[in-house]
């Protein structure tokens, strides 16, 4: 007699092998066949998988149509098997998925798409955070400022594109009403992903904003960021920058080195 | 212990709908006259955002139950921990009345598969899914309530009956019962078995919450879809229910192509008035003794 682990790898394997109906446990037939019983479980399951991600890669579903997209959902589920409980972290590697799978080489932009809308969702479900405390940062020193090194906002994704991603999302909206030709020719896009309240919202950044807020977004100090900033833009304004990033509630807070602290 | 679950203990027996993201704003816009709540666990899994926050207003109105689809409390592999940490962070931060997930397993080895999977009834599944259910209570220092699922398919493995299963689990390790009675009608239908005999073998102290639903056939099998009005023969077996545990909890579950707010609070209604019925006959012969 198999054991229940036995049992339950050969029931998962059958799943995901519709040619595989035998390696599940031995099912009782009371008049449909185990192979007929099993195929409900196996529709169910790649059903859940279709709707889960569909509600995060809309635009992506949309580009593709929803038989093609099924098929993807499929296919990925069986090459990228689901890692959580939590059925909505089952996308993480769609857009890596994507980036590799044949589709992609007619629709170059369709990995940066998916990518996009895994940060929208990553984003809308980030923790909030509250606003920088301006009355703290006006005591740091201004010998000091330099060695700043800001957080951003945990809602905050950075990402680019050699292709107009963003207007691609926003045309595969269902309330858009603007333009609808985009030219994939458009060239690179800097991308920030953040919430404003609870709503998530896609920036475009200069190539200087992207650098300091990469820079920034790994431990960077601020002098250092800003070097990777001139690097990308000789005209960036770090002034401009802050006034701007600090209002907005990208940058929510800031660390000091231990050996710059008032003795 | 708070206030706040103090006061969710002591809450009647009373019906409650499945909070739906649809019924967010017109809830906390007039909310309605309904016992309490449940959600889905995993969908409150986030770190914070517009999920957690509507949450949080509708706890300030409504006790809440937590209702885990994810736990996989029958997989040979055991539970996450993973898992079992985001819902205890999760039941701390809203002081749930109620805490549940299934009778069934979706992950063996690193694959989870993300649906309610069926258990054959076996000695070595009951020792299994108890020690689960043990390890879920410990690290969550409450008790849960173990639902029944849906079932297509019976596995020739399996000795002993699912209602028998599932009170030996309530008996061995002190949980609670969540008694679905659509999926209990829906199974009985797809295995024909008789469902008054699986109410029978049930423990009426551990029920602690009843869930009712619709379902869909897809001409060979009953579905458990969540996507229409609780059928009749559903209602019926309700009160069969009823009869035998007393008024408890009671749920209005509908998840698929979900309908505007008042028709589920009309189902809820029913639900209501089927549970005063028993309340007051409870009284009656508590009066009568």
């Amino acid at each position: 007699m198999q054991s229940l682990r036995e049992m339950q790898t050969g029931f998962a394997a059958a799943i995901f092998n519709a040619g595989a109906s035998s390696l599940a446990p031995d099912i009782r037939a009371d008049g449909i066949s185990p192979a007929t019983r099993l195929g409900f479980y196996r529709t169910n399951v790649f059903e859940n998988y279709r709707k889960a991600l569909g509600l995060t890669f809309s635009a992506t579903e949309r580009i593709v149509g929803s038989g093609f997209f099924a098929a993807l959902a499929e296919e990925y589920v069986r090459s990228c098997p689901s890692r959580s409980g939590d059925v909505g972290r089952h996308g993480e590697r769609f857009p890596e998925f994507l980036r590799h799978h044949r589709c992609s080489r007619e629709l170059l932009y369709l990995a940066d798409l998916a990518r996009l809308e895994w940060c929208i969702d990553e984003s809308f479900n980030e923790a909030d955070a509250d606003p920088l405390d301006l009355q703290r940062l006006a005591t740091v020193r201004e010998e000091h400022c330099e060695r700043l090194r800001f957080q951003l906002a945990p809602s905050c994704r950075l990402l680019s594109s050699c292709f107009p991603i963003n207007r691609i999302w926003d045309l595969c909206q269902p309330d858009h009403d603007g333009e609808v030709n985009v030219g994939l020719g458009e060239g690179v896009v800097d991308l920030l992903v953040r919430r404003r309240g609870f709503a998530v919202v896609v920036e475009a950044l200069d190539p200087g904003e992207l650098a300091m807020l990469m820079a920034l977004s790994t431990g960077h100090e601020f002098a250092a960021a800003y070097q990777y900033a001139r690097a990308a833009d000789d005209s960036f304004d770090p002034a401009a920058f802050l006034s701007k990033h600090v209002l907005s509630r990208v940058l929510v807070d800031f660390t000091l080195p231990a050996e710059t602290h008032a003795p | 212990m708070s206030v706040r679950a103090l006061e969710v203990q002591a809450a009647p027996p009373s019906a409650g709908i499945g909070l739906r993201a649809p019924h967010y704003r017109e809830i906390l816009e007039s909310p309605p006259d309904i016992g309490w709540l449940e959600v889905h666990s995993e969908n409150y899994f986030g770190r914070g955002g517009q999920p957690l926050h509507y949450l949080e207003r509708m706890r300030e109105r409504y006790p809440l139950s937590l209702h885990g689809v994810g736990l996989s409390l029958g997989s040979a592999d055991g539970l996450r921990h993973s898992h079992l940490v985001q819902l205890k962070a999760l039941a701390d931060r809203f002081e749930p009345m109620l805490v549940s997930d299934h009778l069934c397993w979706g992950a063996i080895g690193a694959r989870h598969l993300n649906d309610l999977l069926p258990l054959p009834y076996t000695d070595e599944a009951l020792d299994l899914v108890c020690a689960n259910v043990f390890q879920a209570q410990d690290f969550l220092c409450r008790q849960i309530l173990v639902e029944n699922v849906s079932s297509y398919l019976q596995f020739s493995a399996s000795r002993i009956p699912e209602g028998e299963f599932i009170a030996e689990v309530a008996r061995r390790t002190g949980c609670g019962l969540l008694l679905d009675v659509n999926n209990i009608y829906v199974s009985a239908v797809n295995h024909g078995f008789d469902p008054l005999r699986y109410l029978d073998a049930i423990p009426a102290s551990a029920v602690h919450e009843i869930h009712l639903a619709g379902f869909d056939s897809n001409g060979i099998c009953l579905i458990d879809t969540h996507g229409k009005p609780v059928a009749g023969p559903v209602w019926n077996l309700y009160g069969e229910a009823l009869s035998r545990v007393g008024p408890v909890h009671t749920l209005i579950e509908w998840d698929t192509d979900v309908p505007p707010l008042a028709v589920l609070l009309n189902e809820a209604r029913n639900a209501q008035d089927i549970l005063d019925q028993w309340s007051v006959m409870g009284v009656s012969h508590a009066i009568a003794a």
